[in-house]
C-alpha cells in the first residue's frame, strides 16, 4: 500500500451487499447506481465487500464472466472472514434468534457475515433488502429510489444504506443468556 | 457523456446523499474480550485509487461483468 493511498484513505466504509454487485448488472438500474458509488466514493467514503460476497458472486455469473469479476472485485477494499468476523457472526446469530422482535424469517449467513463485518469495522452496509439487517440492530442512515419502465409499468427498486447500531449490539452481546 | 460529466450533475442534485463519512470509534464484545471498532478487520487487499474504482466500475458496468447467470433478457441489455 502506498503512501498516498494511506494519507486519502477514507474515515469509513461502506460494505456493498451482494444483492448491490447484482444490480450493477441491472440494466435498468446499473448506470444510476455505479453513479451512486462513485458520488458516495468521491465524498470520503470507501468501497468495501466481504470475501463472502465473493462466493456469492462467482456462483451465480456465467464462466465467460469469471476472470473479468475476480478483477473488477480487486476495485473494492475486501474485507477477510478473520476469527473476529467468525466470533461475532456467532454471537449476532444467537442474538437475532433470542429476539422475538426480529421476524424477518431466516437471515442467510452470507448476511449474517457482512452484518459481523460492519459493526466490526463501524462501516455502513448498502442492501437492496432491509429484512437482511433488522432493526433495531441496523438504522437506516440514506435511502435511494430507482424508478424505471418497464413494459408500460413504473418499477421502482430501493437501495439503503443502514448503520448498525453500535451502543445496542454492545448491550445485546454483553447480556445475551 | 462522460462519467465525470454525470457525477458532476450528481454533485449539483438536491438528491444528493447528505450523509458523511464519519470516524468510526467504540468497541464491540467478541468473545470474552472488547476490540476497538475500525482496527481489528484488516482489508486484505491495497485500498484502490479513486480513479482505478472509476475505471473499473466504469468497465464492469458496460461490459455487465457482474450479471447472474439466471437474469433474464428483461434485465439484460446484451
Amino acid at each position: 500500500m502506498n503512501q498516498q493511498a494511506i494519507s486519502n484513505a477514507p474515515k469509513q466504509n461502506i460494505i456493498l451487499d451482494t444483492n448491490i454487485l447484482f444490480y450493477l448488472g441491472d440494466k435498468f438500474i446499473k448506470y444510476e447506481l455505479s453513479r451512486y458509488l462513485l458520488v458516495l466514493n468521491r465524498m470520503g467514503f470507501g468501497l468495501a465487500i466481504s470475501k463472502v460476497s465473493i462466493v456469492e458472486l462467482l456462483s451465480g455469473i456465467p464462466r465467460i464472466n469469471e476472470n473479468g469479476a475476480i478483477d473488477k472485485l480487486n476495485m473494492f477494499i475486501n474485507y477477510e472472514i478473520d476469527h473476529n468476523v467468525v466470533i461475532v457472526t456467532a454471537q449476532i446469530s444467537t442474538v437475532y434468534k433470542n429476539d422475538k422482535q426480529v421476524e424477518t424469517g431466516p437471515i442467510d449467513i452470507a448476511d449474517r457475515i457482512i452484518a459481523s463485518t460492519a459493526i466490526l469495522t463501524g462501516s455502513l452496509v448498502m442492501t437492496a433488502d432491509v429484512n437482511h439487517f433488522p432493526r433495531p440492530y441496523f438504522v437506516e442512515k440514506n435511502e435511494k429510489i430507482f424508478s424505471y419502465k418497464e413494459k408500460n409499468n413504473t418499477k421502482i427498486r430501493v437501495i439503503q444504506l443502514l448503520q448498525p447500531n453500535s451502543s445496542l449490539i454492545y448491550n445485546a452481546f454483553s447480556c445475551r443468556s | 457523456m462522460l462519467f465525470s460529466d454525470i457525477i458532476n450533475i450528481m454533485d449539483n442534485d438536491d438528491h444528493s446523499p447528505t450523509i458523511k463519512p464519519v470516524t468510526p470509534t467504540g468497541a464491540i464484545p467478541v468473545g470474552s474480550k472488547d476490540v476497538d471498532i475500525n482496527t481489528n478487520v484488516v482489508p486484505s487487499s491495497p485500498l484502490p485509487e479513486p480513479n482505478e474504482i472509476e475505471n473499473k466500475l466504469n468497465d464492469a458496468v458496460k461490459k455487465d461483468t457482474f450479471k447472474p447467470i439466471d437474469n433474464n433478457e428483461s434485465t439484460s441489455d446484451q
